[in-house]
């Protein structure tokens, strides 16, 4: 019986293991770094996660259901330069980017791009799912593509000068607070109570922990994992639009390497890759956490020769303790199959 | 009848790769009189000959159902070393002047050691494959950065270059030479070697059982980890000889050397045949995949269409050979299960009951 509890209390431990380590390098950073507490940092710190955090609910319902998006970023790409090309004039001097002509209203093109997000997601997951085509490569094809897309449109170029009511989301504040920001965790709150709740948090995790049993027992996997790449890519668009309304800016490289940081985030924030394990509420301290390492990296001034492997080392270490998880998870099933046995009697 | 036409089907699915490639050839040499210079076509392998022997590292691992996303860092990293240790201090190398020999078998044994560094996480760690490869891409990008201080290494010994860069025979034309790059030669031999190795040994067979199913090759007493292990070991050993090709060609090593190749790696690997799902696919065909890419890359600029429609045409190239992966694999299993309830005792004659 003690055993027992011991072993709940470790497996809560390992559940929110993300937690504390998020608390405990905060202090470290609290205590060694001069500025990293103040309350500009902070919101520094807010702001380079909301939009990694948008894109990582997305890479999370994905991963959820055991399958891949590397797609994102260049949703990201192609949905600012996309929205720039129909909302900024045409360019006089030569060199610089073209715009359509069209000169759109912000709101309208707001709602285009995300359709636009939608219906790419869609098609993605049409093609995984109907045609049987290997996700990770027609993600990774996809990014490709829509990254190609988006240079064709801007001639790669950097494109500048987005309308006021477009950067709203991106750029402005409520009460010295950024509007991104809150738009991000309202949305970590709603996705989190949706996964948890509805039907369909079911369904995603269901497909994913078991394909075969969920098929067999009434779900449709290939309607959850379409359903899945579209919100992705209506989130990659949303992220667009995040993204482009604090730079105000857009060249068709932008998002690059995004979606590595996203499967990073959501791996070290408990997500299995192997589908059916993990919450949006966990990539969420995932992506606190990689934010807050770079942030925290930028201030130390470390030579920028070793962010890169001081990244690839946090990724390791995040898949090490994923790793051990899932070996200890099944020891625990296991214990506790007796008891139910004698329960039934 | 019927099974003779799904024969013919199936011939022409397995060699599709090499119409391709002819067709590709056939249409290129047709729009463009440089492309058809006999220099050129014979420079096709020289100058991706180091993108080949990743192509071929990935084919192991992904024959055996496994990913490596490391290799295009593990080529930077092989190559600055080499780099290092063979240019002298005013040409950006640490002044050690070693000699060619040592440079190569010191590169050999940092690619067997990123390979061991691969499997040990992969089958001891069961860390996943496709993340460990990708941290390791970021980790070992950084100590090629670490180790030069962002700078580039240039002008190694002659004999270091011989592999890279060197000219096996040269044959007088009206204008100038034809120059038969060693490099050219030495891909195709050893997607040869690879072949027999893959097709013709235990080892080989073993392989192809692990990436196609995992649990039957355990249960016939196949160790798995071990030929994982190996597969990585393989592929960190083609790292190295691809980081000797790439020094050797341009005869200097930057700290970018080799960075976004993983895209074209997968895509020549898929294109040749060479299935995600692991357990199929080989070794000449891996290499027909990497003579299309080089054909396109080559051709597509020399008959100067945009970079930005390059880039998008690769994507789009890349979705066409998953798609043809992805009929192949529904054709298989359709003609697997008929072939089984053939055989059953139930006598299942009627085919159209199987098909959907």
């Amino acid at each position: 019986m003690n055993k027992g509890q011991n072993r709940d209390w470790v497996k809560t431990f390992l559940d929110n293991f993300i937690w504390f380590i998020l608390a405990i390098l905060f202090t470290y950073f609290a205590v060694n770094i001069p500025n990293f507490t103040s309350k500009t940092n902070l919101i520094n710190v807010l702001l380079h996660a909301s939009v990694l955090g948008v894109l990582t609910i997305g890479q999370t319902i994905v991963l959820l259901t055991g399958n891949f998006d590397l797609s994102a970023e260049g949703m990201v790409s192609l949905s600012t330069i996309f929205a720039m090309w129909l909302m900024i004039t045409p360019g006089t001097v030569t060199g610089t980017a073209q715009g359509s002509g069209l000169m759109m209203d912000p709101y309208l093109v707001i709602p285009i791009i995300l359709v636009l997000g939608t219906v790419v997601g869609y098609l993605i997951g049409i093609m995984i799912t109907r045609l049987n085509m290997n996700g990770f490569i027609v993600t990774l094809a996809a990014q490709l593509v829509l990254r190609g897309v988006a240079m064709i449109i801007s001639n790669g170029q950097i494109m500048t000068g987005s309308p006021k009511a477009f950067n709203w989301l991106g750029g402005a504040k409520v009460y010295g607070f950024p509007v991104s920001v809150i738009v991000t965790l309202l949305l970590y709150v709603g996705v989190n109570y949706l996964l948890n709740q509805s039907k369909f948090g079911r369904e995603l995790r269901a497909v994913g922990a078991n394909p075969d049993a969920a098929r067999a027992s009434g779900f449709n996997p290939k309607r959850t994992i379409t359903m899945a790449y579209t919100i992705g890519g209506f989130l990659a668009a949303f992220a667009g639009w995040m993204l482009l309304g604090r730079l105000e800016t857009t060249v068709s490289s932008l998002g690059e390497g995004m979606t590595l940081e996203t499967v990073a985030a959501s791996v070290i924030g408990g997500v299995s890759l192997k589908g059916g394990i993990g919450s949006v509420g966990g990539a969420f301290a995932g992506v606190l956490l990689l934010s807050m390492i770079d942030n925290a990296l930028n201030l130390m001034s470390v030579d920028s020769f070793w962010v890169e492997s001081v990244r690839g080392f946090i990724i390791l270490v995040a898949l090490l303790i994923e790793a051990q998880k899932f070996r200890y998870k099944p020891k625990v099933v296991h214990e506790k199959e007796p008891a139910v046995a004698s329960d039934c009697k | 009848m019927k099974k003779n036409t799904s024969k013919l089907l199936d011939v022409i699915f397995e060699n599709l790769i090499w119409l391709l490639v002819a067709a590709s050839l056939i249409i290129f040499s047709s729009l463009s009189s440089s492309f058809r210079a006999p220099n050129n076509m014979a420079g096709l392998l020289y100058r991706s000959a180091a993108l080949g022997l990743l192509v071929l590292g990935q084919s192991f691992t992904m024959i055996t159902g496994n990913f490596d996303l490391s290799s295009e860092s593990g080529l930077g990293l092989t190559a600055m070393v080499a780099a290092l240790a063979l240019a002298s201090a005013d040409n950006g190398g640490l002044g050690w002047e070693v000699s060619p020999f040592v440079a190569i078998v010191l590169m050999i044994g940092v690619g067997l050691l990123i390979g061991l560094i691969n499997g040990f996480l992969i089958t001891r760690l069961k860390m996943n494959n496709l993340i460990v490869t990708i941290a390791m891409q970021m980790i070992l990008r950084g100590m090629v950065y670490i180790i030069s201080p962002g700078s580039t290494a240039s002008f190694f010994p002659k004999a270091f270059d011989w592999l890279g860069g060197g000219t096996l025979f040269k044959i007088p034309l009206e204008k100038g030479f034809f120059s038969f790059p060693v490099a050219t030669l030495f891909v195709i031999i050893v997607f040869i070697i690879a072949h027999i190795i893959t097709r013709y040994t235990q080892f080989g067979r073993n392989m192809y059982a692990v990436g196609s199913n995992l649990t039957a090759a355990k249960d016939a007493g196949i160790d798995s980890d071990r030929i994982v292990r190996i597969v990585y070991l393989i592929d960190g050993f083609c790292m190295a000889l691809a980081g000797w090709l790439a020094a050797g060609r341009i005869d200097s090593a930057t700290p970018r050397t080799g960075a976004g190749l993983t895209f074209p790696v997968q895509a020549a690997a898929v294109i040749g045949g060479i299935s995600m799902a692991g357990g199929r696919g080989n070794m000449i065909g891996a290499l027909g995949g990497l003579m299309l890419w080089s054909i396109l890359d080559n051709g597509l600029s020399i008959i100067r269409v945009s970079p930005f429609w390059i880039e998008t045409s690769r994507g789009l190239i890349l979705l066409f050979a998953v798609f043809l992966d992805a009929v192949k694999v529904r054709q298989m299993h359709q003609r697997s299960l008929i072939d089984i309830l053939m055989q059953s005792t139930i006598g299942l004659k009627d085919k159209t009951i199987v098909k959907k």
